[in-house]
């Protein structure tokens, strides 16, 4: 497909469906929207400061309702939407929150509608070794419906999907090749990259990198917001004004605040217990959930090194850093 | 009231068919009373559930003697303001502190941070008929149920509170950070920008509403439990960045925050034997 072409299918997208795609806003911060027009759409190297899971896994949402003992189920009504121009770093990230939301009914409602356009863009600055460079075959352990690999002068198109078959077919575009999705484990195995900072955190661990990591951190949660496989949240209820009727919620919540890991009795009466106490406790909290649990339930990259937490955080810790970190305590102790 | 009772027993009373509610106002911009007002639709379902019997905002009421829920907007700058505040405690069964002047003092506080005498005599001739004492926080004054902070409060606190209230389930705010809904709304980190900004240490729920229009946060909804060591990273932050105590003081002041973030800096005090 070549570049004129290709804004045509953007047109032909844009035309009957809700588009959404990088692009910059009024303040020059490019984030993730809603796309209007075909020429503010952003396609290029540069990560969008949000992700996706915005619009997949909605900071706020409903649950149900209740009046008495009777239930209502409040799944959200999503019009079918588009994902454009999804960076290939992001498709893993995807990836991993489609297994995570497997039996998840009210993300399945939303992913059921969405199409997922991915793109072999990456940014300058990572640390990841295997994205380095795009390869055909690292496209069978990701999910998406479309996928555009960029070439001289234009894409090579790939799809992932029926779906994304359809799409194509019905825009008359047939130069496509189907990549059929394989599982999340590599031919070659476990990311070595992966295995190694895992393996640092389990097996050498140094509490030295966690107490720095803790004098400097304020847990404001920004990097958990901004991380594109951070998925936690909180269940909360809240009343209607008529007698017993009410409704609960989810919302997006963060191993940094207090109230995340306070276990036993009802604030602010009851006297208080939590998981992690200190700010190098939750900090090292978050990593392990990233490098080590993870990789280990779902055999998936916690982390897909898009380096949005780092963009994110005020008080400058470099997640890139923090890694390197614990690779080098893991040799050192290793020569040992 | 008898002092006896627990704040469960005292909640049990609003099993009557409808309970009396008053909103007073001491002194203050009225400001929070006009965000209820604001979510008009809400506010005109309330009264097939509860009376509203003291609300200047709409009428002038009768007074009653007793009432199930009192909400306090304003600071009890007076004396008459802080006499007609313990009269409120006295007639109700839950007190609920409307708003940052009642909640923190709000801009009232800032004199009782400098020589408050000596600015009295500066702005006012007749400086000595004009009552000039040091600010008393509400929650300081009398037995508060409940606080709903912010300047205006969120009216949805007020909302949700009100109906937990009817149906005696549990209420209380998020102990999440504004960095948490400010992120979320996609905003540009003004701390990183270098600017004073105390949202990694204030409570949210305010949908970080100044962070929208990219105006720093000065923790008018109070500050977040145990924030000890968030507390003394931020100043060091905020240090690096080029800003003296002085100016980062300054910016704790305007909301009145500033006497609870040097409290929760202090060392815990040693257990005794």
């Amino acid at each position: 497909m070549n570049k004129t072409q290709f804004s045509k299918f953007v047109e032909y997208l844009l035309k009957n469906n809700n588009v959404i795609a990088p692009q910059y806003n009024v303040e020059a911060k490019l984030i993730i929207a809603e796309l209007k027009k075909t020429s503010d759409f952003y396609m290029g190297t540069e990560l969008p400061l949000d992700s996706w899971k915005w619009f997949l896994l909605p900071p706020k949402q409903k649950m149900f309702d209740y009046k008495g003992e009777k239930m209502t189920e409040a799944l959200p009504s999503v019009k079918k939407q588009i994902f454009l121009g999804v960076s290939i770093l992001d498709m893993q990230a995807l990836t991993l929150l489609n297994q995570i939301f497997e039996q998840d009914p009210y993300y399945q409602e939303i992913k059921k509608n969405t199409i997922i356009i991915g793109t072999s863009h990456m940014p300058k600055d990572n640390f990841s070794e295997y994205f380095a460079k795009f390869e055909e075959n690292k496209l069978e352990h990701l999910q998406f419906d479309i996928f555009l690999a960029v070439q001289n002068g234009g894409y090579k198109i790939y799809t992932g999907s029926e779906d994304g078959q359809r799409f194509l077919d019905n825009f008359k575009y047939k130069d496509y090749k189907h990549v059929e999705y394989a599982g999340p484990i590599r031919e070659e195995g476990l990311d070595l990259q992966m295995v190694s900072v895992m393996d640092g955190m389990q097996n050498f661990h140094d509490q030295k990198i966690w107490d720095d990591l803790g004098k400097r951190c304020i847990s404001c949660g920004k990097c958990t917001i901004a991380c594109p496989t951070c998925f936690c949240f909180r269940m909360f209820d809240k009343s209607h004004l008529e007698q017993g009727s009410g409704e609960r919620n989810r919302c997006w919540d963060s191993c940094f605040y207090n109230e995340f890991t306070q276990v036993a009795g009802v604030a602010p009466s009851a006297p208080k217990h939590r998981l992690m106490a200190t700010t190098a406790q939750k900090i090292y909290f978050w990593y392990e959930h990233h490098f080590v649990r993870t990789p280990g339930t779902y055999s998936l990259p916690g982390c897909v090194e898009c380096g949005r937490c780092t963009r994110a955080c005020p008080a400058d810790i470099d997640i890139f850093q923090t890694q390197r970190d614990i690779l080098a305590a893991r040799n050192k102790k290793k020569e040992k | 009231m008898p002092k006896t009772k627990t704040l469960r027993q005292r909640r049990t009373r609003l099993m009557r068919e409808k309970p009396d509610v008053a909103i007073f106002s001491l002194t203050s911009c009225e400001g929070c009373q006009f965000s209820l007002l604001d979510l008009s639709e809400k506010f005109l379902e309330l009264p097939n559930y509860i009376n509203i019997n003291e609300f200047r905002m709409i009428s002038d009421l009768e007074p009653k003697k007793h009432y199930d829920i009192s909400f306090i907007e304003g600071n009890p700058c007076t004396s008459k303001n802080l006499k007609l505040l313990k009269q409120i405690r006295e007639m109700s069964d839950i007190v609920v502190v409307l708003g940052n002047c009642a909640d923190l003092g709000g801009v009232w506080e800032i004199k009782n941070y400098h020589d408050y005498k000596k600015y009295g005599a500066y702005v006012y001739k007749e400086h000595k008929t004009i009552e000039n004492e040091k600010i008393i926080e509400v929650p300081k004054a009398i037995k508060v149920d409940y606080v709903i902070p912010g300047c205006p409060i969120n009216a949805h606190n007020f909302f949700d509170l009100v109906y937990s209230l009817l149906n005696k389930t549990h209420w209380s705010l998020f102990q999440n950070p504004v960095c948490w809904e400010c992120q979320i709304n996609k905003n540009p980190c003004l701390l990183q920008e270098g600017k004073i900004c105390l949202g990694p240490i204030a409570v949210a729920g305010c949908n970080a509403v100044c962070l929208n229009s990219r105006q720093e946060c000065w923790a008018c909804r109070g500050i977040l439990e145990d924030s000890r060591e968030k507390i003394e990273i931020l100043i060091k932050i905020l240090q690096n960045h080029g800003y003296s105590m002085k100016d980062i003081l300054e910016k704790m002041e305007f909301f009145g925050a500033r006497d609870r973030i040097e409290a929760a800096i202090q060392p815990p005090p040693e257990k005794k034997k």
